[in-house]
Order: C-alpha cells, then structure tokens, then sequence
C-alpha cells in the first residue's frame, strides 16, 4: 500500500469518526440544506407563474436555476473552507506539526488533509442536483448524471487551485485568508446563484463572468437542462481554468509550506485569525 | 572513523520575522508582532543513551531549539544534525528516528480512543498495516496505558493523557527523544513513572534524549547533564554542578518560578 493512500485512510477514518461523533451537527447541516432546497421548491412555483405571465423564457423552472446556483456556492464554500479550516484548526490543535514529525511529507499532508471535505461536498451537490431533478418532475438520464458529475469536479479542481492560491497568501501574509474572503463574497453577489448573470450592471456580470463560478453555474444549468453542447463549454474553460491556475496553486504552495517552516507556523497556540510568527 | 553524534546542534540561530504588512495593518496593536530573536549561537550535542536537561525560563528558546531540532522550523543560521543529516531536508527514514512529545501537544482527538488516535499517527509514521496494532500494542505497554486503549482520550485523567503523547513519540521507534515540560502538571508518583518509561528506552534501545524542563529537580537527578539556556543564548553545559552557579544567578534575575 503506497503511503499517499495510507495517509488517505488515516485522515479519512479520523474526519469519518469525527463527524460521526456528533449527530447533533449532521443533523443541522442536513436540517439547513433541506430548508434551502424547501424554500427553492416553494418560491419557485410562484416565479415561474410570474414569469410566464410577464412572458420571460426559461431554459429550465426557477427551482432548478436557483438549485444549480447554490450548488455552485457549496462548491465554492468548501474548497474556499476547508483548506484554511482544517489548515487552522491543525495548527491550532499542534496535528500539523505532530504529523509533520512523522514520515509523511508536509506537501501530502496539506493535500490530503482537506480531502475528506471536498469529497463528501462532491457527493452532496450530485445527490442534490439528482433529487432536484427527480422533484422537478423531469426524466434524469445518464447523460445529465454524467454531465453533472463532470462540471462538478471540473469546478472544484478550478476553486481547489484558487484555494490554494489563497491559503498560500494567507500563510505568507499571515492573516486570515483576503482572498478567499473577496473570491467567495464576488461569487455570492456576481456568479448568478438566484438571478440571471446577465441582469446585473455589467461590471459586476464581468467579474461572474471571470470566476469559477460563473463557467460552474453555467454548466450545471447545462446539464440539468440536457444541454451536451453548453456543459461541454463549462467543462473547457473549467479545464482550461486549472490548466493555467494549477501551476501557480502549487508553486505558491510551495512557497507558503516553506514559509510555514520558516516562521515556526506549523504550531500556533492563540489566535483564531493570525498565524503565529 | 568517528561516529556523528545522534543530535548536533551547531552555532544555531533562529529569528521569527515579525507579522506581515497586511496583518499588521489589520490587527489590534497587542496583536502586531514584532521580530523576535529566539535563539543566537547555540551549539550542544546528544549522544545515544543520554538525557540531556534543557533548562531555562519561559521564554528562554527551549520550544523553538526542540523543534529547530525535529526539523520543523528552518534555521535562520547554523545546522541542526540528527545522525550526520539535516532534519529540515524532509527525509522520511530521519523522520521516523525522531519522537516528539509535548505537554502543549492537544493533537490527540478527545472523541477517538487512544489506540485510534495512535493508528492515525501510525499510518502517518508508514507502519505497515499488518503491523500496525502490533506497534500500538508495544507502545501501549511501554507507557503503561494498554488498559486505556480502548477509552476515548478525551476524559482521561492528565497522566494518561501525557502518557498517550509519550506512547505516540515512541510509535516509530525513535533514537531520538524530544521532550517538551511532560511532566509539568503532573504528580510526583506518574512524574516518576514517566522518567522510568524513558530511563528503560534508554537503557534497553540506547535512545538519546533532549528532555525540556523548568523543572530543576529532574535535571539534577534525572539527566545525565543540562544545557541552561538565557535569552536564546547557551548559559551553561555540563554536570549539575557545573551548571548549578549559572542557574542560581539566572534565578535570581529572571525571579522566575523555578523548583528549587
């Protein structure tokens, strides 16, 4: 067994067991996306009526569009969270430089550490997208299962580089993540969650355009609707998004786990925001 | 030809870069940090089946040597060598030759049992799974905890909870011991117990050991010698009675709370 996967196994039997171990919080983050799915089924009936009377075309119903946006945000969500949470919260607890001690280089460390999150988002915002369309009324085919698979992870490898991206500049500037902070409020306001891109004052469209999340939504829209050709293009220029980001994310990983070593970081004993110099 | 020492620390030195331009503007005043010299020109040894005392007030450097020393914080100049190489060169034999425990260490999860917590550190260390519970059952026995193995670490009383860290250091069979204050906080009957675990490591695998301690008892009658550390700087090497005039004085000026 190669030790990438037993690192694997160790991290994920460890964030399994953890999040086993409190119902109570499984309970309330099931009990909150359920709530969000209710009010996009509920309000989605009363727009759609709306607009068909004002005579606006939709691709797909209202609950769906509003569906694939917050999927798109969770996808955002974690990757711009998980990193610098479990980063944070391994530094704090002293678990980064404990296993850094180990045999296991730090680099696999912070990639696999994150994992766990990003898998169990990934599983989430399928399902999600899968019910949606059941609840919608819609046939799902394979092809849409497929189609959404694929936007799905081509949208988290495109956040995960920016996560690290910002994780990075948070280890070297050692303040609490600036550009996760800006990445994550643009997507809210600008990637088009629960109206259309193109009603927004351009500049603010421009920056959607520009994001993850824009290409993300417009893809997932794609392929709930069926449409092969449009989540093709998602999945291109998410692609092609890692492709030129990848580089950067990991030279600055780099950088930063250097950084981390130098300034005696891999341990802080106070401090929800600052990383201890 | 002459064998490297197991730990050589040489004309190390250590400065913390205060915090960054966007920290600085953003944070509190209190929390603005500024640069700090940790540790300037030390230089000491360990050799196989030794304890050597790290002795020194809060705040004298002792954390940061141990961790220069474990290859978790870079150098700012000088070398750390354990076994003739540089543990900073992340080198996964050196790794598993180096434990470290810590009494500021909160790593172990309190919802998991200490076996599990001890099977996650393991994998990390690349224990083969076949060998896996074998290697936490050796280390359970060693600390003397294999009736808490199946209990979850959080509750445990503070001498378990030391001796789980101690058990985690001694996973991947280490030569080399860091020691950071473990037995601070803890009573004179299980302080004792935890100097036998390492005095039997010692004796029957030759370890060598760098034990932290403010604690001026253990150095004297637990260490086979002392570093006293002052501001970063070494004060003293040697026997206790070498080092005890350095670390009368430094008493006196620090008016720290030292054990006699």
């Amino acid at each position: 067994m190669s030790n990438l996967v037993r690192v694997l196994i160790a991290f994920w039997r460890q964030h399994t067991r953890e999040a086993l171990a409190d119902p109570p919080l499984l309970i309330r983050d099931a009990s909150v996306l359920a709530s969000a799915v209710a009010m996009c089924w509920f309000s989605g009936g009363f727009i759609d009526r709306a607009l068909a009377t004002a005579g606006t075309p939709m691709t797909s119903s209202w609950f769906l569009f509003a569906l694939t946006g917050v999927t798109g945000m969770l996808i955002v969500d974690v990757t711009l969270r998980a990193f610098t949470r479990r980063v944070t919260h391994a530094q704090k607890s002293g678990l980064l430089e404990a296993a850094v001690m180990t045999r296991t280089p730090l680099w696999r460390i912070l990639l696999v550490m994150p994992t766990f999150d990003v898998a169990t988002r990934y599983v989430v915002c399928w399902g999600l997208l899968v019910a949606g369309l059941v609840l919608d009324g819609g046939a799902v085919t394979t092809a849409q299962m497929g189609w959404i698979a694929a936007v799905l992870a081509l949208g988290l490898a495109a956040m995960t580089t920016i996560a690290m991206v910002s994780a990075s500049i948070s280890i070297i500037v050692k303040y609490t993540d600036p550009l996760g902070l800006l990445v994550a409020l643009a997507s809210a306001v600008c990637g088009g969650i629960v109206y259309p891109r193109a009603d927004l004052p351009p500049a603010l469209a421009f920056v959607g355009d520009h994001l993850p999340i824009g290409p993300l939504v417009d893809g997932l829209r794609a392929a709930v609707a069926g449409d092969a050709d449009g989540a093709a293009a998602a999945v291109t220029t998410l692609g092609l998004t890692v492709a030129v980001l990848a580089p950067v994310a990991v030279g600055m990983s780099i950088y930063g786990m250097r950084r981390l070593l130098g300034d005696g970081a891999l341990w802080r004993r106070r401090g929800p925001t600052h990383i201890q110099a | 030809m002459a064998t490297a020492p197991l730990l050589h620390v040489d004309h190390l030195s250590k400065r913390f870069a205060g915090a960054g331009p966007i920290a600085w503007l953003l944070s509190a005043a209190r929390a603005r940090r500024r640069p700090v010299m940790a540790l300037t020109d030390v230089s000491l040894t360990v050799e196989p089946g030794e304890i050597v005392a790290l002795l020194g007030p809060p705040g004298s450097g002792r954390s940061t040597l141990l961790r220069c020393a474990a290859g978790i914080i870079a150098a700012t100049a000088g070398a750390v060598r354990v076994q003739g190489e540089d543990p900073a060169r992340i080198t996964t034999r050196l790794r598993g030759e180096i434990g470290f425990a810590s009494r500021f260490d909160q790593s172990l999860r309190a919802t998991l049992s200490v076996r599990e917590n001890l099977a996650f550190y393991g994998r990390l260390q690349a224990i083969a799974e076949g060998d896996l519970d074998g290697r936490i059952d050796e280390a359970l026995a060693i600390t003397d905890i294999s009736g808490a193995a199946e209990l979850p670490f959080g509750p445990l009383p503070v001498r378990v909870r030391r001796r789980a860290l101690l058990a985690r250091a001694l996973l991947g069979r280490p030569s080399l011991l860091l020691v950071d204050e473990l037995t601070a906080g803890v009573d004179p009957a299980d302080r004792d117990a935890i100097y036998s675990v390492v005095s039997r490591q010692v004796e029957d695998r030759g370890i060598g050991v760098l034990w932290s301690t403010h604690d001026l008892t253990e150095a004297q009658y637990f260490c086979s010698r002392s570093i006293v550390l002052d501001e970063g700087r070494v004060a003293a090497a040697g026997a206790w009675l070498e080092v005890e005039p350095a670390v009368e004085a430094l008493m006196r000026r620090t008016d720290s709370e030292w054990s006699p």
